[in-house]
């Protein structure tokens, strides 16, 4: 379907109150409430890179173009996604930008949401939307796009993105070596000073590091670092999650790089130099508990993914800020129909 | 309105409203914008602050927050019934994280007073919009400010982590997270850039980065405005990601060198000025690289600056760009299109055929790398034509700018002054939305009313209707 007919279907399901769940590669359908039931909607069929000019350090994809594909295309002009989204298998840049899952560049250059230009966007009442644009800055109007990063499809369906891209390193390596986990948060705090690193996690008792820049550098540094050479892939099975395949449950836990208090004892892997931490083994009677402790010191959980008959849960909103999301709902998807429930109940 | 303003000052203990002290108020940095408000109030505490909104709500008062009123689009420029919310007072900062590297700051704080309070721990906050001496973080919210440094390190909307809000009803509420992800869909950055229309802004969480051990400031002049694009087009596609890339146009070199004297070649058509920053040994090899991108692009005069003293002279006549076309001409109106960088030289010919049709002189100086133009328009404001046609003039270039896939404004905002171009870029469906947006947040509209979102009889009434891509914007309304 290309956007006239996307924009129809909408339209009619609005009309008759019928709910869609948005589907592109279909390759996180584990993160957030099972929809799986629903009439699905596929951007698939918006598979076209509409426009890309290295020199502009910006590309223009429509939302069903596999990250795959954009990859390799970038790849061939040494540029990259900055905000490393994972590829689940099929994933495709519509998914990455609305489920906001970042990869293990996150905290040295950024989310989707801080590469995101403009989008364009069908909303829950079939109508069409351009907002922002395809240069860098930009501040005519509200910032819409970075709006529906993150929102899992709840305020819209994404048609088109334009996305600020990096050069890719000219060298990059990856290294590890032994650290126990109390020296760990501040072997990171300094290493994360450092402009080369791109990647600081600590997993099963070792400290990885990804180092990129100038090749001299890069050496320097490594050599410095004084550990094992490590595939560079370490990165993305990390991504995908990979580490804790057979898992019951994943658990995330957002927070302050150097928080020593929240989920420090009890994490598995702590990534993004210290402020994402990941538990399997929290069970689900601490679900509640873990939720309503949210927002008291900063910190947030979310359940990711679980191979139990449970939805996977976020981190609860507070009530002026929930009550928004409601308003933001109702201007965007007043049928509700566009993934209902998908994040939070009602929205 | 004398019984309002008592019951004002029983909520909040700095109320101005007499004319002489209201004066001060009666524009932002767009000066040619102007009108008094009501009352000014200072708040000095969140709860005098959410009193005053309450008091307002109730009695359906506007609402305009202001920083230090430096904004150049007169998103501050005052309602002449409302109040004028002044947050200069929230000037402290609260906290500062080193460990975290993040500080949690009140919105009246200015830009480089971020940085001055953690100069020590070799930290910084990164976006530096040029009135960055004078302009708050508060402000720079509103605007989703850039600088010269976003290139690279991105704008205000990149580098802030949390705000603390208070809703037009005085409610209290927060969004964003000391860490990296906050839950929920992003309020954070569609508060940034709101112009002051969603909400005011009583606490900031800003992102700190570390000083670079190394920073190179490399000067290079062209003969002419192709040549140095196509050199910022070539740096960019070869994989350099400066932390600066500026360029300036003839006219703009000569007033610069004149005003500052910091060795600007003054026979040269264009100029780029290009900061490297990182390690030693990385700036190293990136200057080595863009050496030879700039001597292959046809650069002379080519200086490189290292030491601190010598860095900040090259950049003086990049900053003090304003203010030494200032002193060229009685007045300037300064724009602020965004263009993608590839229609640089032909949207700056076009530039120039304009200038010689309105018979008006225009300086340029431009953001290379991330394509914002910033073409000061010159004029003498005591000639109302010149006036007209400088209003004019600025319209056609904005207009060109969103021809060419570009935006009205790159960092500047839409304010009072660029709100009818808001009407060529948006089609009726999108402008509507952004009002439905601000109803999500300022139900009765007491916030900042009548800026940043035309309405949509406004833009009928505008009149200048842009046919874009074939299609009529606003099909919906009557023409006559």
């Amino acid at each position: 379907m290309q956007i006239e007919e996307l924009s129809e279907t909408i339209r009619d399901h609005a009309g008759q109150k019928k709910p869609l769940s948005i589907v592109g590669g279909n390759s996180k359908a584990f993160y957030g409430r099972d929809l799986s039931e629903l009439e699905s909607i596929s951007t698939l069929s918006l598979d076209q890179i509409i426009s890309y000019e290295p020199s502009e350090l910006v590309i223009r994809v429509q939302a069903g173009c596999s990250l795959s594909v954009i990859n390799a295309v970038l790849t061939e002009k040494n540029q990259m996604l900055g905000f490393e989204p994972p590829d689940f298998g099929g994933s495709t840049i519509g998914g990455a930008i609305a489920s906001g899952i970042a990869g293990s560049r996150r905290p040295f250059a950024g989310a989707g949401r801080d590469f995101l230009l403009g989008v364009d966007l069908i909303d829950g009442m079939g109508e069409v939307f351009t907002f922002g644009g395809q240069v860098m800055k930009n501040v005519a109007g509200y910032d819409v796009s970075r709006l529906m990063a993150g929102a899992l499809g709840c305020l819209g369906l994404i048609t088109e993105v334009s996305l600020k891209v990096l050069p890719l390193p000219e060298h990059e390596l990856t290294v590890m070596k032994p650290m126990d986990r109390d020296s760990v948060l501040s072997e990171m705090k300094k290493l994360s000073a450092m402009p080369e690193v791109s990647g600081l996690s600590w997993w099963q008792g070792n400290l990885y590091v990804r180092f990129d820049g100038s090749e001299n550098t890069v050496k320097l540094r490594a050599r410095a670092f004084d550990g094992d050479l490590v595939p560079s892939s370490f990165w993305q099975q990390l991504d995908r999650l990979d580490l804790f395949a057979g898992a019951d449950r994943i658990w995330r836990v957002s927070t302050k790089a150097m928080d020593r208090s929240n989920a420090l004892q009890e994490a598995e892997l702590i990534d993004w130099s210290g402020s994402q931490r990941w538990l399997t083994k929290l069970d689900s009677l601490d679900i509640k508990d873990k939720l309503e402790d949210d927002a008291n010191d900063g910190a947030y959980r979310t359940l990711v993914k679980t191979s139990h008959n449970e939805p996977t849960r976020f981190a609860a909103l507070s009530v002026p800020v929930a009550a928004l999301h409601k308003k933001l709902k109702a201007t965007f998807d007043p049928a509700g129909i566009l993934n209902p429930n998908k994040m939070y109940e009602g929205i | 309105m004398n019984s309002f303003i008592q019951r004002l000052s029983g909520v909040c203990a700095h109320v101005v409203a007499d004319k002489p002290r209201l004066k001060v108020y009666e524009s932002d940095g767009l000066t040619a914008k102007k009108m008094l408000p009501a009352c000014v109030a200072l708040p000095e505490t969140v709860a005098e602050v959410q009193a005053i909104m309450t008091l307002c709500y109730s009695e359906g008062v506007p609402v305009v927050a202001r920083g230090a009123g430096t904004g150049l689009s007169g998103g501050a420029m005052p309602h002449p019934e409302g109040v004028l919310l002044s947050l200069a007072k929230f000037n402290r900062v609260l906290e500062v994280d080193i460990d975290n590297r993040i500080a949690r700051v009140e919105p009246g704080v200015t830009n480089l007073g971020i940085s001055d309070a953690v100069r020590e721990f070799d930290l910084y906050y990164a976006p530096d919009p040029s009135s960055q001496i004078a302009c708050t973080i508060g402000g720079n919210i509103a605007e989703n400010s850039g600088g010269v440094h976003c290139l690279k390190y991105g704008l205000t909307v990149n580098n802030v982590r949390a705000l603390k809000m208070i809703s037009p009803e005085g409610e209290l509420y927060e969004v964003g997270a000391p860490g990296l992800d906050s839950p929920g869909f992003d309020l954070l950055a569609l508060l940034h850039g709101s112009e002051g229309m969603l909400g005011i802004v009583v606490e900031v969480t800003v992102l700190l980065l570390p000083k670079p051990e190394t920073i190179s400031v490399i000067l290079a002049g062209f003969d002419s405005v192709q040549e140095a694009g196509e050199t910022v087009a070539n740096i960019l596609s070869e994989g350099l990601l400066p932390a600066g890339l500026e360029m300036m146009d003839k006219l703009a070199i000569e007033a610069a060198e004149d005003f500052v004297h910091a060795g600007y070649p003054r026979d040269a058509e264009a100029l780029l000025l290009c900061e490297l920053d990182g390690s030693n040994e990385d700036v190293a090899a990136q200057l080595y690289r863009l050496q030879t991108l700039l001597k292959d692009g046809g650069a002379r005069d080519v200086q490189v600056a290292t030491d601190e003293a010598r860095r900040a002279v090259l950049w003086q006549g990049r900053k003090a760009a304003f203010p030494a076309v200032g002193r060229i001409s009685p007045d300037y109106y300064c724009m602020d299109g965004t263009i993608p960088k590839r229609e640089l030289a032909s949207v700056l010919a076009e530039i120039t055929a304009l200038s010689n049709r309105y018979g008006l002189g225009v300086a340029n100086v431009f953001h290379a790398g991330d394509g914002n133009l910033h073409p000061l328009i010159l004029f003498d404001a005591n000639d109302p034509k010149q006036l007209e046609d400088a209003e004019q003039f600025g319209a056609d270039i904005l207009t060109l700018c969103i021809e060419r896939g570009g935006t009205i404004t790159g960092e500047h905002g839409v304010g009072i002054e660029k709100i009818d171009q808001m009407c060529v870029q948006f089609s009726a469906v999108e402008l509507a939305r952004f009002h439905e947006i601000k109803a999500c947040f300022d139900s009765t509209g007491i916030l900042n009313p009548g800026k940043a979102v035309p309405t949509l009889n406004r833009c009928a009434e505008f009149g200048a209707m842009h046919v874009h891509r074939g299609q009529l914007k606003h099909p919906e309304l009557e023409r006559f």
